[in-house]
């Protein structure tokens, strides 16, 4: 299509495409606008609803959000922690590193826990991707991969891995599911099967509640739902305007929703079936890195570079709590909620991790001890340990002892050792 | 401990194998630079636009509660559940987690 000649008297950017050309002042409706020959063509062929223009439909969207806004603060009529006050502050948590797990070469970028809840996976810049048991310590698998950015990992409910391999420069953006089995002898590298392509990096992965569906995020803006066995694309995602960083699916057996969060510093709410996007949170400043459901799925967490955590509410929809504080400067990379959704655990780029009481908005504790940035924070499917990858190339694992059976459990060591101390006074003096 | 920068954007032709090794740089920085973003600006877009406003009447019409309410029942599913959130409680001394039975036993 090339251009008309015409007599430009403006060269600028176009008002419809944004592209600098030289530009056409036409009046449509007796408002001035600027278009270059192609949009004006396009325009012509696409016939405007009668008074629509560029210009009212800017004002009817800055109305529209106006709109719901006060729609959304009719209903704010008391704070979360305003609500939470009656309720007892938490005892002092014990939360400690009790294990780390050494053996990757390289940053580790994600980790994962297995459904039996002991075992965890984990994918590092070094190219491998190990399968720990979390309280031996023991390396059940290695996968040695042919790229360097693997990026995410999850496991699937009935056993099989998922990966992200995006390659050098975003060439190989696809997503691979590999069948684990207990044989140590299979090269499982050769079994894995590509499922998801991107035209753009990919951020995300999760299993759905089957082995059967895979939900993909990506850079280029757009989730997508694949058939793991045919490779199939079922359904996409479009609505973001940048990179998508992460996604969560909603816990109950039941619900067809997840919940996505990236660099445009929204999160939406989408229906998996219709593809619609039901709800959108526009309330932090920076990107949106991590979002993770309240365990009974009626709210979600996001995770931001603004360094804050922010606690949306569904049914209300609003944001409803922001856990920050001015120590904290640096941005929050992963997020998750304990089994009875009381604690947050963030993880942030300053090398800790903030435990947030997530009613009272105020921090529980902090855990200290990665040497680098934490890249992710997991808690065990039945809610005992918390696990915890970071780019110093070691996991943690850290669980909580209860206080109360400290003292019986000192009380016997004592007793041993009076035991022992006596024994040794009377031989002694014999 | 300090930690250094955190985030710098480096421009295309600085990309070498290097950087994939590099300390700072997370996909999201090298793969799609913010600064490089043509059509990030795609609300003059006449039908983008129309797809925003019919986005935004879907949204508005979402049927939604008192904040106090989904506080009280977000409360209550913490309180129903925090005897069994073994890192609230804590697991007895000594004992390995992973193998613990998951009756309520934790007093």
């Amino acid at each position: 299509m090339c251009d008309q000649t015409f007599m430009a008297a403006t060269f600028g950017p176009c008002d419809s495409c944004s592209k600098p050309s030289p530009l056409m002042n036409i009046y449509i409706k007796n408002e001035a606008t600027n278009y270059c020959s192609l949009c004006v063509e396009m325009m012509a062929c696409q016939g405007l609803q009668k008074g629509e223009t560029l210009e009212s439909l800017k004002r009817e969207s800055e109305t529209l959000k106006k709109k719901l806004e006060e729609e959304r603060n009719k209903l704010n009529d008391v704070e979360l922690h305003q609500v939470a006050e009656k309720v007892e502050v938490l005892s002092a948590l014990s939360i400690k590193t009790r294990r780390v797990l050494k053996g990757h070469g390289n940053k580790v970028l994600c980790m994962d826990w297995c459904k039996d809840k002991r075992r965890m996976v984990s994918s590092s810049q070094d190219g491998k991707v190990i399968v720990w048991d979390a309280f031996t310590l023991n390396k059940e698998h290695g996968v040695p991969l042919p790229c360097t950015w693997v990026l995410a990992c999850a496991y699937a409910p009935l056993r099989s891995l998922c990966l992200i391999m995006n390659g050098y420069l975003g060439l190989d953006n696809k997503c691979s599911v590999i069948p684990l089995s207990l044989d140590k002898n299979e090269n499982l590298a050769a079994k894995k099967k590509s499922v998801a392509m991107h035209t753009n990096y990919v951020s995300g992965c999760s299993f759905t509640n089957s082995d059967m569906q895979l939900l993909t995020s990506s850079g280029d803006g757009t989730c997508a739902l694949w058939d793991v066995e045919s490779g199939q694309l079922l359904q996409s995602f479009h609505g973001h305007t940048a990179d998508v960083l992460s996604l969560d699916l909603a816990p109950s057996e039941t619900g067809n929703t997840f919940v996505s969060g990236g660099c445009d510093m929204k999160a939406n709410v989408w229906d998996m079936r219709s593809g619609q996007n039901i709800q959108s949170f526009e309330s932090h400043e920076s990107d949106i890195n991590c979002v993770k459901y309240y365990p009974s799925g009626d709210a979600f967490a996001s995770a931001s570079d603004d360094a804050t955590c922010r606690f949306y509410d569904l049914r209300a929809d609003r944001e409803v709590a922001v856990y920050q504080k001015d120590s904290i400067i640096f941005g929050a990379s992963t997020c998750d909620f304990s089994l009875s959704g009381r604690l947050l655990f963030a993880g942030y780029n300053d090398y800790t991790i903030n435990v947030w009481d997530v009613l009272k908005g105020t921090r529980a504790t902090i855990l200290f001890g990665h040497e680098n940035r934490v890249s992710r924070v997991r808690v065990s499917p039945d809610g005992t340990a918390l696990g915890s990858a970071s780019w110093d190339s070691t996991l943690r694992v850290s669980w909580s002892f209860s206080t109360g059976s400290n003292y019986i459990f000192r009380f016997i060591k004592l007793l041993f050792w009076v035991n022992s101390r006596l024994v040794l006074e009377f031989t002694v003096a014999f | 401990l300090t930690p250094l920068f955190n985030v710098v954007l480096i421009p295309i032709h600085k990309i070498t194998k290097e950087t994939s090794f590099s300390p700072f740089f997370l996909p999201k920085d090298i793969f799609s630079p913010k600064t490089i973003t043509n059509n990030m600006t795609s609300n003059s877009n006449l039908s983008n636009m129309r797809r925003l406003v019919e986005q935004l009447k879907l949204e508005a019409s979402v049927e939604r509660i008192k904040v106090s309410q989904a506080a009280a029942e977000l409360q209550q599913y913490c309180l129903q559940n925090a005897g069994k959130d073994a890192l609230l409680v804590g697991v007895p001394t000594g004992s390995n987690p992973f193998r613990e039975p998951r009756s309520c036993a934790i007093v």
